[in-house]
């Protein structure tokens, strides 16, 4: 599924669920060393309830990278930061453990954000970049992509497009205990789903 | 200035269309077409956005338009969040007996407030996103409070007025008196008053004051429910919007300056029957004490906490809104 957000019409981000991961402590040294191939957004699963929370992550670091002018990026990538925007906490490795590939994640997101830029050229960009030339290379570029997701991670692949494929997957324990939720905590998923945007929005203002 | 301000907001949105709603000193709302990440397209969506100052520093202006974007978000989710906690205690109370989620038993059974959901947040360009809960009324007037009660009431002094030409009453006095007596029987209104003074005193036991309650800052919904088919008199719930002024105290003067912000607005919007419109909300903000505290099992304290807001309430009435009289 590509997601598409209408503020920035240039971005366009892959979203990928992979189930039953086999090889997660492979995937997870192979991101440490930077390597290219694996290249993409590693979330844990069982912190997410619906596609609109991925997605609430995605607009932040998204808004942060465009218009945050002292600091734009918190950490060195804006995948690593999409990650650290999911998480109500402020330390980056604690969140990337919580967040990112943990222990025991059994199922993961994966995501791929394309066509950013840079801070300070968005007004140019969306003139230079959108002709349908580049637009029809990203596809290329996204379908092979998710060929090498398929290749890299040995699991099943499918996209991610609505929140009923999270159903079983999230664990509310676990949400309920890493978004410290306490009395807060509610098991409707639509309600949790608006609680946790706004708790994502307002962290660390 | 203001189109150089709509057009700023425009090239920040990208590929979002606008539509400005309304403008206030400090921020201007707009309606976009799309939301801002949604995968649903077409979802409206209502901006409301803080332009920069260029009076002001810009140092200084970054700041105070991200410290005042920011504070009124939190109040939106500190309502939100109060209101779930609220939920959770009495489901806790019912022995995990589920209980209906929707939004309108959040206010009627279990002191919450309904107020718009939070989408996003751009503290940098002042942008805050929520979501879009306007609903048109049969004269194609956006649902405000404001909006309902001016067409109940016109189309309640045509009626009278026609029938007044039919009897031929002469006693304009007497006109006036029944005028009021229907009015009052116009249990519509008054449920939608009792239950607006309810949110209001669930907002005040959260400890947020609002700051500028006025009727137009009460937004209606219609509410589809299975017992109501009347097409024409759909069931509206109150919710609260506009958080702006708003701020974060447990002072009894607070709430009570409130309560009086809303007592004048509603006079001067409402000239003919602000004092019964007063009295509803402030009924139903009793009430909203009263069911607090039944669910706590602690009448008392809670009584107590409500009468001394009415008597400081009667005493702002006497001396106006400022208690200093400094600035």
């Amino acid at each position: 599924m590509i997601y598409k957000y209408p503020q920035f019409p240039h971005v366009q981000v892959l979203g990928v669920l992979a189930t039953n991961v086999k090889n997660i402590d492979t995937i997870k040294q192979a991101v440490i060393s930077l390597d290219q191939r694996y290249d993409y957004c590693f979330i844990n699963a069982a912190n997410v309830v619906s596609v609109e929370q991925i997605n609430c992550a995605i607009f932040k670091t998204l808004t942060n990278y465009y218009f945050n002018e002292k600091k734009p990026l918190r950490t060195n990538s804006v995948h690593a930061e999409t990650i650290l925007n999911l998480s109500p906490n402020a330390n980056i490795t604690d969140s990337l453990n919580r967040f990112g590939i943990s222990k025991g994640s059994a199922n993961l997101i994966i995501l791929k954000v394309y066509g950013l830029g840079g801070p300070q050229q968005r007004q140019q960009e969306n003139e230079s970049l959108l002709p349908d030339d580049a637009a029809k290379d990203l596809q290329g570029v996204i379908q092979r992509d998710l060929q090498n997701i398929k290749d890299v991670v040995e699991a099943e692949v499918a996209e991610l497009d609505n929140d009923e494929q999270l159903v079983g997957i999230s664990d509310l324990k676990l949400i309920k205990k890493n978004y410290k939720l306490g009395d807060m905590m509610v098991e409707d998923r639509e309600v949790l789903s608006r609680l946790l945007v706004s708790v994502l929005q307002l962290s660390d203002l | 200035m203001s189109v150089a301000n709509i057009e700023k907001a425009e090239s920040l949105l990208g590929d979002i269309k606008l539509k400005k709603i309304s403008q206030g000193a400090e921020a201007i709302i707009f309606l976009a077409n799309e939301h801002p990440y949604s995968n649903e397209r077409n979802c409206p969506t209502i901006v409301k956005y803080r332009p920069r100052k260029l009076y002001r520093y810009p140092v200084l202006d970054l700041q105070i338009v991200k410290q005042r974007t920011a504070s009124e978000s939190r109040i939106i989710f500190k309502l939100f969040q109060s209101s779930v906690i609220e939920f959770n205690k009495l489901e806790k109370k019912k022995n995990s007996e589920k209980i209906d989620r929707s939004l309108v038993n959040y206010v009627i059974n279990n002191g919450g407030v309904n107020c718009p959901k939070l989408i996003g947040l751009d503290v940098y360009n002042g942008f805050i996103f929520m979501d879009y809960i306007n609903d048109t009324l049969v004269n194609g007037e956006s649902s405000s409070l404001k909006n309902h009660l001016w067409l109940l009431e016109k189309t309640f002094a045509d009626s009278l007025s026609e029938k007044l030409t039919v009897h031929n009453c002469q006693s304009i006095v007497a006109s006036r008196e029944i005028e009021r007596e229907v009015v009052a029987l116009n249990s519509k209104i008054k449920d939608l008053l009792v239950l607006t003074g309810i949110q209001l005193g669930n907002m005040h036991m959260f400890d947020v004051i609002h700051g500028d309650l006025t009727s137009s800052n009460i937004i209606l919904k219609k509410y589809d429910s299975e017992n109501n088919n009347d097409e024409l008199q759909p069931l509206y719930i109150p919710y609260l919007i506009d958080f702006g002024l708003s701020s974060q105290s447990s002072l009894t003067e607070d709430k009570a300056v409130d309560l009086y912000v809303l007592e004048k607005a509603l006079e001067s919007t409402h000239p003919l029957f602000s004092k019964d419109y007063s009295k509803w909300v402030l009924e139903g903000y009793e009430l909203a004490y009263e069911m607090k505290g039944k669910r706590e099992n602690a009448a008392k304290p809670y009584r107590v906490k409500h009468r001394e807001i009415y008597k400081r309430l009667e005493a702002v009435r006497l001396r106006g809104r400022k208690r200093s009289m400094i600035g």
